[in-house]
């Protein structure tokens, strides 16, 4: 692990975050990226590979279309990786199961990323107002400053958001891991097996195809018995 | 005179380069108008002077909303109308009129291609890799997603320059919500399957017969009937943690 590890999170939070509205739009804000960017980071790429493919499952079908501000997927995936890594206890404890708890308990706080989200929003409209003052000055370079202002606030509610998750997550593990401890090992085979089907399931449902169930089970069907005759 | 190009390939790069960060600025109230207006401002300031160029500014701050990726074409063939315009030629649309015209389908299109069908697709392939242990889950995802997503913003950016309204009929060519209809039912095999794997895989972790993996199927199902009815995802998931640890209890006091 780096000397300062919090400070590694917040910067690939900021980037992350920067890339989910803002800037770019590579898709490194998604889960299945940023997690697995954050544990490289923290210097434990698997389990943020694990976290964010769990993560991204069950956000997979969340679009943000139009004004609708989905649930802050990045910032529960960069958290989340981070107190996996950063709160391990230890043997008995296996790494895997630790981080499905991690999960569990920062998952909640997406939704506070909406809030920081939909403020940070609220503070660019008043940007174009004093871009049609500032057209009307004939000061045409400040629109440039201005519209990156607009980027630094998405920024701000990013790492705000990311700071929320931090707490929020570290209070709920010092409450829980005492509690689920002796339970995680044997918990955590199911878990791997109910979590990633739920998360097929909140994606088939938004998923805009007819005959989804259909060839969904065809496929589940043809796979599965290939799977039973030369698994 | 109407066809002649005052902006040099540098300029179109510029503007083409701005407009990746479109959604900077991005606000409820008119969305992403004074992203547009980044965007552009370097070509119009080649174009306008003086009094001319307040005005095309104020123009250019109309709301605009599109899809990030189709916004695209529409910025380059608006620059283009602008061009001409600031040529003299008279134009059979009003740039502002063909931005708004054009900006509701551009972004249906897009949010339906990009956002609900090739992001979920190259993700579940990148999550299906990254289940198997597979660290280049996460290139494979990046490249199955930013090809044709970012050679489309600039392709669609030049065509939209070089054929100003007729960009139309070039968006119409490329069929994306029948392309959008063809990657859907990959989406749900490859779901599928993903489904099997995970399933034959975690039950045999438990030990158990792999007959039992036939009930992911109706699971499944009867999940999504769940989440269709509004019940969330994480309800769920804490709803299944605390019955399995219920169980867990139930099982060790019954020495089951």
């Amino acid at each position: 692990m780096p000397d300062y590890p919090y400070l590694m999170a917040f910067t690939a939070s900021l980037i992350a975050g920067l890339d989910r509205t803002a800037v770019f739009q590579l898709m490194i804000s998604r889960p299945i990226v940023a997690a697995p960017m954050t544990g490289c980071l923290l210097g434990d790429a698997a389990t943020g590979l694990l976290i964010g493919a769990l993560l991204e499952l069950l956000w997979l079908g969340r679009i943000p279309v139009g004004a609708s501000v989905p649930p802050d997927d990045t910032q529960v995936a960069i958290g989340c990786t981070c107190l996996a890594i950063t709160q391990y206890p230890g043997a008995p404890i296996p790494l895997a199961a630790f981080s499905i708890l991690c999960l569990l308990v920062t998952l909640p706080f997406g939704k506070v990323g909406e809030f920081f989200d939909r403020v940070a929003r609220r503070l660019n409209s008043r940007l174009w107002m004093r871009a049609d003052h500032a057209i009307e000055q004939g000061r045409y370079s400040c629109l440039t400053w201005l519209h990156l202002q607009g980027a630094c606030h998405f920024g701000l509610a990013s790492i705000a958001t990311f700071s929320v998750i931090l707490l929020g997550g570290l209070v709920s593990l010092r409450l829980l891991v005492p509690l689920l401890s002796s339970d995680l090992v044997a918990m955590f085979p199911w878990l791997r097996l109910a979590v990633p089907l739920i998360g097929v399931s909140a994606c088939l449902c938004t998923v805009n195809f007819r005959p989804s169930i259909w060839v969904y089970s065809s496929s589940f069907l043809v796979v599965y018995g290939l799977l039973q005759i030369f698994g | 005179m109407s066809d002649q190009q005052k902006l040099s390939n540098r300029t179109l790069w510029v503007v083409a380069l701005r407009a990746l960060v479109l959604q900077a600025s991005w606000s409820f109230g008119r969305m992403q108008n004074l992203g547009f207006l980044f965007a552009v401002l370097p070509a119009l300031r080649r174009m306008y002077q003086g009094q001319e160029l307040q005005n095309v500014c104020r123009r250019n701050l109309a709301y605009f909303n599109s899809n990030p990726v189709l916004a695209f074409p529409i910025i380059g063939a608006s620059l283009r109308l602008e061009e001409k315009k600031s040529c003299g030629a008279d134009l059979v649309m009003e740039v502002e009129e063909f931005k708004s015209a054009l900006a509701g389908p551009c972004a249906a299109m897009g949010d339906s291609f990009f956002w609900a069908t090739l992001r979920p697709l190259a993700a579940i392939t990148g999550v299906w890799l990254a289940f198997a242990g597979y660290w280049w889950a996460v290139p494979v995802f990046l490249v199955l997603y930013n090809v044709p997503s970012i050679g489309l913003r600039f392709y669609g950016f030049m065509l939209g320059y070089q054929r100003d309204y007729k960009i139309v009929d070039n968006l119409q060519r490329w069929r994306l919500s029948d392309l959008a209809y063809r990657l859907r039912f990959i989406l749900v095999v490859v779901l599928g399957g993903f489904s099997a794997w995970v399933a034959f895989s975690g039950i045999e972790n438990l030990h158990q017969s792999t007959m039992w993996g036939w009930l992911s199927v109706p699971g499944v199902v009867i999940a999504g009937n769940f989440l269709r009815r509004g019940l969330s995802s994480l309800v769920m998931l804490i709803g299944l943690v605390i019955l399995l640890w219920i169980g867990l209890h139930i099982c060790t006091s019954l020495r089951f």
